[in-house]
């Protein structure tokens, strides 16, 4: 399946459930005449309209492909710069790595404290992007612990999840 | 005023350090993603309670500034928008980046910022009072189709599908539905969550589509991988260079100049029409989204120049155009002062200093923006690893920083997965970036027009502004479909042939 075509269903997909959740929202006497799912009622038909158009551009352009042998108008016609993780699923591996990264720092972050939680998520990013010197990676994850918790809790006055260390500010 | 009150004013008073003070804490908050230029200001507020009227205000608007300006550096340096209109100067400054020529984006992106804000300040001294009234012409109908003329950029920077560029812009004007419904107050798609209800900030849904989707994509870059050294140093435009961005920063200037003076519209719509505008008039279209210098000059010279216009409706009718006049606004209320036509009259000198407090910052901003990058470009050649890992701490405090919010937090990461989604779909993230920014005010205006018509939409031509905007619009969507039809039969052509 093309990558228009995935897109197309995907959308669609989309388009109907978003369509079915603005049409079920209720209605209050303050309303106007548009009311609050009018609006995202038109935005889900019309993009329901773009996925079907895509869908059906994606299947002709493929079927007249295989009948003169020429290339897909969307092929011809795109940037090879933006055409994102070329090489498919195993583009998908190192990406859902960074999110569970990212995650766990959320899940750990209002327990052991941002200063941890964060040098934590610089070690583990270091360590999976490719840092071997582990001494390296300790004082750089210990640093920017400490500097962005000075930055942001001290200098900014912006508070963190300070988790155990509750009296350091947050 | 004489030329012995400037040099008193300049000598005796803090208006000098004040325009310095204010330039380097706006260029760090804009830097930093998470802090906006209001979130810069805000800051401060609480310091000047004391401080020389004069220097409390040139503070607070040389914060403005610097911010708007700062929040490029990120987007250059590690594709992540320090500001929301930053976003448009992501795209031609990163690509320049990864060409190595970040040194010269930075260059043209600190000149274009100069010239922005130079040309805005001219017209905030010379047009204040006479453009403050195209604001108070300025109806809910007239709103909407300012958001149309915004949102039909997107037939221009839709890349080269079209459909998908549509269907991206969609997704964000849906995205922007999600909170609290305009009119009734009441939530949509909120699904239980009351951290839903004041809806995704549109800096949320920019730094996860940007940043941390370029954190997560595998480049599969050597570990210890840095730019050349060479190179890592800022440059300034050449004549040549000069010639070249010379009209996208003029145009960039004049909508700012339009949007600033607008209440409502702000740097980002401006930055994203600035950037449309100059690539349609530019001779080399086909550069744009490849690092185009052109691409660079034109929105920072539109944000830049919004940072001062955007005074005009605050100083000369008391009305806060953007989250950042608003603290200004604060401010001056602060010190005693309330600006509306009075100030004019009964606090003259405040505003004349306010005037070169900005004159200053100007040079404020190209001192301390030279001497500011060579430590940004140092940092960002740093190895790989470690430069990934210090930008997903900061990113993800930056987030959290701006709702004070785990949830958000998580949406951000969110943003990041579905643009690496968008990516190998092949779908432009840039129109849902307009979706969002833009959604709010087009929803909320065309159901309230509608409200004060009684629901007659012939409100919208009736409306002189929005007949005029709407009319605008249209001409760029038929003129990027033709472009476009252009360009698909001369591929076709030559697929043929």
């Amino acid at each position: 399946m093309s990558r228009d075509l995935i897109c197309g269903v995907v959308m669609l997909v989309l388009a109907v459930a978003y369509t079915l959740a603005a049409a079920a929202i209720p209605v209050s006497r303050l309303a106007d005449s548009v009311g609050p799912g009018g609006l995202p009622q038109a935005y889900g038909l019309v993009l329901g309209g773009l996925s079907v158009l895509l869908i059906a551009r994606t299947l002709l352009a493929g079927r007249n492909a295989a009948v003169d042998g020429a290339p897909r108008p969307s092929e011809a016609v795109e940037e090879p710069d933006d055409a994102g993780p070329e090489d498919g699923g195993r583009a998908f591996l190192p990406a859902l790595v960074m999110l569970a990264i990212g995650a766990v720092y959320l899940a750990v972050v209002s327990w052991v404290g941002y200063p941890v939680a964060i040098a934590l998520l610089v070690g583990a990013t270091i360590v999976f992007r490719g840092g071997r010197r582990p001494a390296a990676v300790a004082a750089v994850a210990v640093g920017a612990g400490a500097v962005l918790w000075l930055v942001f809790v001290y200098i900014l006055q912006i508070p963190q999840p300070m988790g155990v260390f509750t009296g350091l500010g947050g | 005023m004489d030329l012995s009150y400037l040099t008193q004013l300049l000598l005796t008073t803090p208006v000098v350090p004040a325009a310095f003070g204010g330039i380097v804490w706006g260029i760090l908050g804009g830097a930093l993603p998470g802090i906006s230029p209001s979130i810069s200001m805000a800051l401060l507020l609480p310091f000047t309670y004391g401080m020389h009227p004069s220097a409390a205000v040139v503070l607070l608007g040389a914060t403005y500034f610097g911010a708007e300006y700062g929040g490029s550096i990120p987007a250059i340096l590690i594709r992540t928008p320090g500001t929301n209109s930053a976003a448009a100067t992501l795209i031609d400054g990163y690509a320049m980046n990864q060409q190595g020529r970040a040194g010269e984006a930075l260059g043209i992106s600190l000149m274009s910022g100069i010239v922005g804000g130079t040309v805005g300040l001219v017209m905030l001294v010379a047009l204040t009072e006479p453009l403050s009234q195209v604001a108070l012409a300025f109806r809910p109908s007239s709103y909407f189709a300012l958001g149309i003329l915004g949102l039909s950029v997107i037939a221009s920077l839709a890349g080269d599908s079209l459909l998908k560029g549509l269907m991206a812009g969609v997704l964000g004007l849906m995205i922007a539905t999600i909170g609290s419904d305009p009119v009734t107050g009441g939530g949509r798609f909120i699904f239980g969550n009351a951290d839903l209800l004041s809806g995704i900030p549109p800096i949320i849904v920019m730094v996860g589509l940007y940043a941390v989707t370029e954190l997560i994509t595998d480049r599969g870059t050597g570990v210890q991988e840095r730019a050349d050294q060479s190179k890592a140093r800022i440059v300034f435009p050449n004549a040549a260079m000069w010639k070249r961005i010379a009209m996208p920063q003029a145009i960039g200037s004049v909508v700012g100049l339009v949007e600033g003076c607008t209440p409502g519209a702000g740097g980002t719509v401006a930055a994203f029409l600035a950037y449309s505008e100059a690539r349609r008039w530019s001779r080399r279209k086909e550069e744009f989204g490849h690092g185009s210098p052109e691409g660079v000059a034109a929105p920072e010279a539109a944000n830049t120049a919004t940072s001062k216009t955007a005074l005009i409706p605050m100083l000369s009718l008391g009305i806060p155009g953007s989250n950042s006049a608003a603290i200004l606004l604060g401010g001056f209320l602060i010190q005693g002062l309330i600006p509306g036509p009075m100030l004019f009259v009964q606090h003259a000198n405040i505003v004349f200093d306010l005037y070169v407090g900005l004159a200053v910052s100007i040079v404020a901003l190209l001192i301390v923006g030279y001497l500011i990058m060579p430590p940004c470009i140092w940092l960002v050649n740093r190895p790989k690893p470690y430069l990934s890992a210090a930008i997903y701490a900061l990113v993800l405090s930056g987030a959290y920083a701006i709702g004070n919010s785990l949830f958000q937090v998580s949406l951000v990461l969110a943003f990041g997965a579905l643009g690496f989604v968008m990516k190998y779909l092949r779908m432009p993230v840039l129109p849902m970036v307009l979706g969002v920014v833009l959604g709010f005010m087009v929803e909320s205006n065309f159901r309230r027009a509608l409200v004060l018509s009684g629901g007659d939409l012939t409100a919208f031509v009736h409306d002189p502004i929005s007949a005029g905007l709407l009319s605008v619009s249209a001409l760029f969507i038929l003129s990027s479909a033709v472009g476009r039809f252009r360009k698909r039969a001369s591929v076709s052509g030559k697929v043929t042939t």
